[in-house]
């Protein structure tokens, strides 16, 4: 049934191409929509074996070469598909308003989501792969076409980079491949690959889906393609195309490898930690309200690096968890940017605090009020449950960079503040915001209102209730063999 | 062997050869007007004529035995030939229907007849296992395509490039004869399959090796491998864009094909190894050298093309370079995986230069500034040339992809404890530059606008109305390119089958 | 085989060789060609091979030779500017020599077993041709045809 998720999803994207203007985005709009109704009702499923990498389809492809269509669907990649659902379905409501070359936009769009999907689901390396790939190009025109500042240059590093990381994938599933002589992911797992060879392959393999992932110093393609995309181009880059990496490098990279794995955990975890704290400093001095919230998502993925480099169910389980609340926050945060934008066509900090944009955008500011505290990690908000197992799980094997990781939350909780203050609250004195700065409508479209009320709901639920989750998450990291135990 | 029976295996041939006489012949009875200009009627006869030649001589290929051999394998008859005989024909055919859109060119009718002759030469090549047919092929094939090359008298570059091709080409030519000579001399004979087990009798003599590589040069040049592309960006620009085509895609088939044959079948025993660590002399160490040159230099030069024709050239370059690593890998795998890979690669190609010949026609040029803004100008053409280029560029799910995952999978697989990863990583990190030149070409169709509003295509009133035969034809390829890639094990069975 | 003789065709040859490649004016060159040509006729001749010697100067120099001197003669002649000399293709040429020297150096001997005593007849080659050569004769002829359609299609005059 989950597989559904990219047949739906790929369908739209070609009726969204072929029909009338009009109907593009009605089309993208119940396509995702769907997209999330399946996730919602496969992660929710009564019975279902969220333990084990459980096979759904399995069809021979190129028989030849023992490529096999194959999707399975456990706990951790259930929850993936349900947060590239949500956020695909709160990216089309905040794109309501393109009107500029609609067809094409939805289709894009769409292809990138149906390529997540199909990378969530997909048992056979090579599936897996063709996924992968194939969210590269629609990124690029997404933001090319449709984005704005420097939009030509940060569409094509960006993909530069998504391909150089594909590249280094590549290589490594190639050694996978050709060593054991098969693609199939759940007998992959079970190979014991040779320890000197794990011992260059892992990196290689694994700093290829990193640099997706945003890890330090790779990380620079992610601010400057979310500052040049489209509001939806920057909520599927931080809300999907991310998690992509990371998934990968968990459910590809650390199984396969699990020697490879342990000789290197260490230096993941101080390329996760420099990346935490230095993401978090530089966004501290940033004007340009997307820059920090592209920074933001550098630094939150930073966790997630650090939880998987932990290699206890704690800390793994925690950077899947975290994957779910950043995808949904940092969506957030970019929607309600990009809605500024949209309405004051600048995401200038100092041109934003002299509007006072508190009073004339009630909703928005509510809406970035919630979204920052999320990121900040309060608790009741999904981002303190998942930061938190995470520390807790770290704690176990890297104590000192749990402490280093405290100072990166602070700047964070900083940088998210004073973004917030500058953007909203910048001007307090009442009447004297000028009036030539005075947003005509700021009122959130219905639209928006949804989009962002989906988003806020997701967060505070698994804020408030993480079990929701983390009982379908753990199970499927216990059955991993990577694990210290 | 009688008379008769030579006639009915080479009736392929024969037939195509019959074909492009009656296309002479129509265009003698029926062209030449005053102006020069070949007639619209009779180049669509001729077309059409052509057409149907093409396709009732790869009929007849399906209807031959499925195996035979003649004069000392000077003529063989095998699945894997008739395969690739077919391939051939069935790019040829999509070359004549494109032909249609070349306006300007006088003398459709020999023009159409070359095409076909150079096709025969083609068939030659493939369907020989011996030295002197497959030098005769090689020559027919080259000679044909240096005037196909020139054939646009009306243009400075045309002439240019037909005549770099042509010395070039001779050149190349002579290499290879005088290397076929110093082989035929160490081992008395000219059939492939006598080769091989002469070579593994005896100690390599740098003679007879030296024989080797000489031979080779003539093939490395048909297939544009640094440092023999020199001739391959004036080519593929100063040519009719049909030629450009089918020099990159037919030519290109028939070349890896048969270069395959002569180095897996005719040199086996001297391959020796191009392993990281296990170097070992023979061809296949001076194979991995020039692809990872082609690889490099190709991809590199391409960077700063403004011609979309000579970076496609340069392209070509780096795609032969990839190509080469299947034979690198060696095998019945690694041919394949060759195979595959140039056929994909020729489809592609023929419909890229066809984009190139449409957007040539409206805007009289194909500098990437004339593709600007050709989405608001024809969404299909912008459409079909995405695909080809993405494909190109190797991304999922188009043909090129899979074709890219084959060559590198079989070529790791080859060599002992990854020897080839050296070769597999400079491929990618070739991909990886190609991907950026082949979206700034694909940014220039979808992003920028068009500095003139009106194409002058006004006057082309019939043309536009006969587009519509060559424009579904692109469709079909931009559609072959996606199924193959999104179901390429039919292909791969048939040529793993081929080889019996 | 008479040493002498080989060694007086094989400068005679090389030389005419080196002039056609050299010589500034082009029928002085062209002429140089012929002897070239001729030479290579004469060692045929040497070796035996009386047909092929024998079809070499019907064909090249009777005929391709002539073919050239005439052409240079009816058609306008380029400025022969000097384009400088290619000091990059001089050195490509001396590495390709050097590789062949080296390699037929370090080569025992050509050793291709040729019967004593037999000689091919005219009416052999003939038979031969007919047989087991047919096919590429034909190909052959096939190539010729090619080529003239090509040449009269590049040559003819345009009617504007």
């Amino acid at each position: 049934m989950i597989a559904w998720t990219i047949y739906l999803t790929l369908a739209g994207a070609l009726l969204a191409l072929l029909l009338p203007r009009i109907l593009a985005r009605w089309v993208a709009l119940v396509a995702t929509a769907g997209g999330f109704g399946l996730g919602l009702a496969a992660l929710f499923a009564q019975h279902t074996d969220f333990a084990h990498f459980t096979t759904i389809v399995r069809v021979p492809w190129v028989p030849a070469l023992g490529m096999n269509y194959h999707l399975a669907a456990d706990g951790i990649s259930l929850t993936m598909t349900l947060v590239t659902g949500l956020t695909a379905l709160a990216a089309v409501l905040f794109s309501w308003k393109v009107e500029n070359r609609p067809n094409e936009f939805f289709f894009w769009l769409l292809l990138v989501v149906a390529g997540s999907y199909g990378v969530f689901l997909s048992a056979d390396l090579f599936l897996f792969f063709v996924f992968y790939e194939l969210v590269i190009v629609p990124k690029y025109f997404l933001i090319a076409i449709w984005g704005s500042t420097n939009k030509e240059y940060g569409a094509m590093k960006l993909t530069l980079y998504s391909f150089l990381g594909g590249a280094l994938v590549f290589i490594g599933i190639l050694v996978a491949y050709v060593t054991a002589g098969t693609l199939d992911l759940l007998q992959l797992t079970q190979f014991q690959f040779a320890p000197q060879l794990q011992a260059w392959a892992f990196p290689v393999l694994f700093l290829g889906f990193a640099v997706l992932g945003g890890i330090w110093p790779f990380h620079t393609w992610a601010p400057t393609g979310h500052v040049a995309a489209p509001t939806a181009g920057s909520m599927l880059l931080a809300g999907i195309v991310m998690k992509l990496g990371a998934y990968g490098a968990l459910r590809v990279a650390l199984n396969l490898f699990p020697l490879g794995f342990q000789m290197w955990s260490k230096w993941i975890a101080v390329l996760a930690v420099i990346g935490i704290v230095y993401a978090a400093a530089v966004a501290l001095r940033q004007n340009d309200l997307k820059f920090v919230i592209g920074y933001s998502s550098v630094s939150h993925m930073g966790f997630v690096l650090l939880g998987l480099a932990t290699a206890n169910v704690l800390g793994v389980s925690g950077a899947v968890l975290q994957m779910f609340s950043h995808g949904v926050i940092g969506a957030l945060l970019f929607a309600l940017a990009g809605a500024v934008y949209y309405r004051t066509h600048t995401r200038n900090l100092n041109d934003l605090s002299l509007m006072g944009l508190s009073r004339t955008m009630p909703f928005i500011t509510f809406a970035f009020v919630v979204a920052s505290a999320a990121s900040m990690g309060i608790p009741g908000f999904s981002g303190f449950a998942a930061e938190i197992t995470i520390l807790i799980g770290a704690w176990k094997t890297f104590p000192l960079a749990v402490g280093i990781t405290g100072l990166g939350m602070v700047l964070v909780a900083a940088f998210t503040l004073r973004a917030l203050k500058k953007s909203f609250f910048g001007d307090q004195t009442g009447g004297r915001v000028r009036q030539e700065t005075r947003v005509p409508n700021g009122a959130a479209t219905l639209a928006e209102k949804l989009g962002a009320s989906l988003l806020i709901c997701a967060t505070l639920a698994v804020g408030l209730y993480p079990k929701l989750l983390l009982d379908r998450i753990m199970p499927a990291v216990e059955t991993m063999r990577f694990l210290h135990r | 062997m009688s008379y008769l029976e030579l006639l009915r295996l080479a009736a392929p041939e024969a037939i195509v050869v019959l074909t492009a006489f009656v296309v002479l012949t129509i265009g003698l009875v029926t062209g030449r007007r005053e102006a020069g200009d070949t007639p619209a009627a009779t180049a669509g006869l001729g077309a059409l004529v052509a057409a149907l030649g093409l396709a009732i001589a790869a009929a007849t290929i399906v209807r031959l035995p499925g195996h035979a051999t003649l004069f000392h394998g000077m003529l063989v008859v095998s699945p894997l030939n008739s395969l690739f005989q077919v391939i051939v024909l069935v790019l040829a055919f999509f070359t004549v229907i494109l032909a249609r859109g070349e306006r300007l060119l006088p003398n459709k009718g020999e023009y159409l007849a070359m095409i076909l002759l150079a096709t025969v030469g083609l068939m030659l090549l493939i369907g020989s296992e011996e030295l002197l047919m497959i030098f005769i092929g090689l020559e027919l094939t080259g000679l044909s395509l240096y005037v196909m090359t020139a054939f646009d008298k009306a243009s400075q570059t045309s002439a240019e490039a037909g005549l770099k091709y042509f010395l070039f080409g001779s050149m190349a030519s002579a290499f290879t004869l005088f290397g076929l000579s110093l082989i035929y001399g160490f081992t008395g004979t000219t059939s492939l399959a006598a080769i091989g087990p002469r070579l593994a009798e005896q100690a390599l003599p740098p003679l007879l090796f030296v024989g080797i590589v000489m031979t080779l040069i003539g093939f490395l040049f048909k297939i544009a491998a640094a440092p023999f592309h020199l001739w391959a960006p004036d080519a593929y620009q100063g040519a009719p864009v049909s030629t450009a085509g089918f020099i990159a895609s037919g030519s290109k088939v028939a070349s890896f094909i048969v270069l395959g044959k002569i180095l897996l079948i005719g040199f086996g025993p001297v391959s020796g190894s191009a392993d990281w660590h296990g170097l070992i002399a023979g061809w296949t160490p001076i194979l991995a050298v020039l692809s990872a040159l082609s690889i490099l230099i190709g991809n590199l030069v391409a960077l700063v093309q403004k011609n979309v024709r000579r970076l496609l050239a340069y392209s070509a370059v780096a795609h032969g370079g990839y190509t080469l690593l299947g034979l690198i890998a060696g095998g019945r795998a690694g041919f394949s995986a060759t195979l595959f890979y140039t056929t994909i690669y020729a489809v592609t190609l023929v419909g890229a230069f066809g984009v190139v010949g449409f957007v040539r026609r409206e805007n009289g040029g194909d500098d990437l500034a004339d593709f600007a803004g050709l989405r608001a100008r024809s969404p299909l053409l912008a459409g079909c040339m995405a695909i080809f280029l993405l494909s190109l560029a190797g991304l999922p799910p188009l043909a090129g992809f899979f074709g890219k995952f084959y060559l590198f999978s079989t070529a790791l697989r080859a060599g002992a404890n990854h020897g080839l990863l050296w070769l597999v990583a400079l491929a990618l990190f070739g991909s990886l530059i190609s991907l950026y030149y082949y979206l700034i070409v694909l940014k220039v169709i979808f992003l920028d606008e068009n500095a003139q509003a009106t194409p002058a295509v006004a006057r082309y009133d019939f043309e536009m109305r006969a587009d519509y035969l060559p424009k579904m034809t692109l469709l079909v390829l931009a559609g072959a390119v996606l199924l193959l890639g999104i179901i390429p094990g039919t292909l791969v069975a048939r040529i793993l089958a081929s080889f019996g | 085989m008479n040493s002498a003789a080989f060694f007086f065709i094989a400068v005679l040859t090389l030389s005419a060789a080196v002039a056609a490649a050299c010589l500034r004016q082009l029928v002085h060159a062209a002429l140089s060609f012929a002897v070239a040509l001729v030479g290579v006729a004469a060692f045929y001749f040497l070796l035996g091979a009386e047909f092929v010697g024998l079809v070499q100067v019907f064909v090249y120099v009777g005929a391709v030779a002539v073919l050239i001197v005439f052409t240079i003669l009816l058609t306008r002649h380029g400025t022969d500017e000097n384009r400088g000399f290619n000091w990059s293709g001089v050195v490509i040429a001396l590495a390709v020599l050097a590789a062949l020297l080296w390699a037929i150096m370090r080569t025992p001997a050509l050793y291709v077993a040729a019967q004593p005593g037999v000689t091919v007849t005219v009416r052999q080659i003939g038979e031969a041709l007919m047989s087991d050569y047919v096919w590429p004769l034909q190909c052959v002829g096939l190539l010729l045809t090619a080529a003239l359609i090509g040449a009269l299609v590049l040559v003819l005059e345009e009617k504007r």
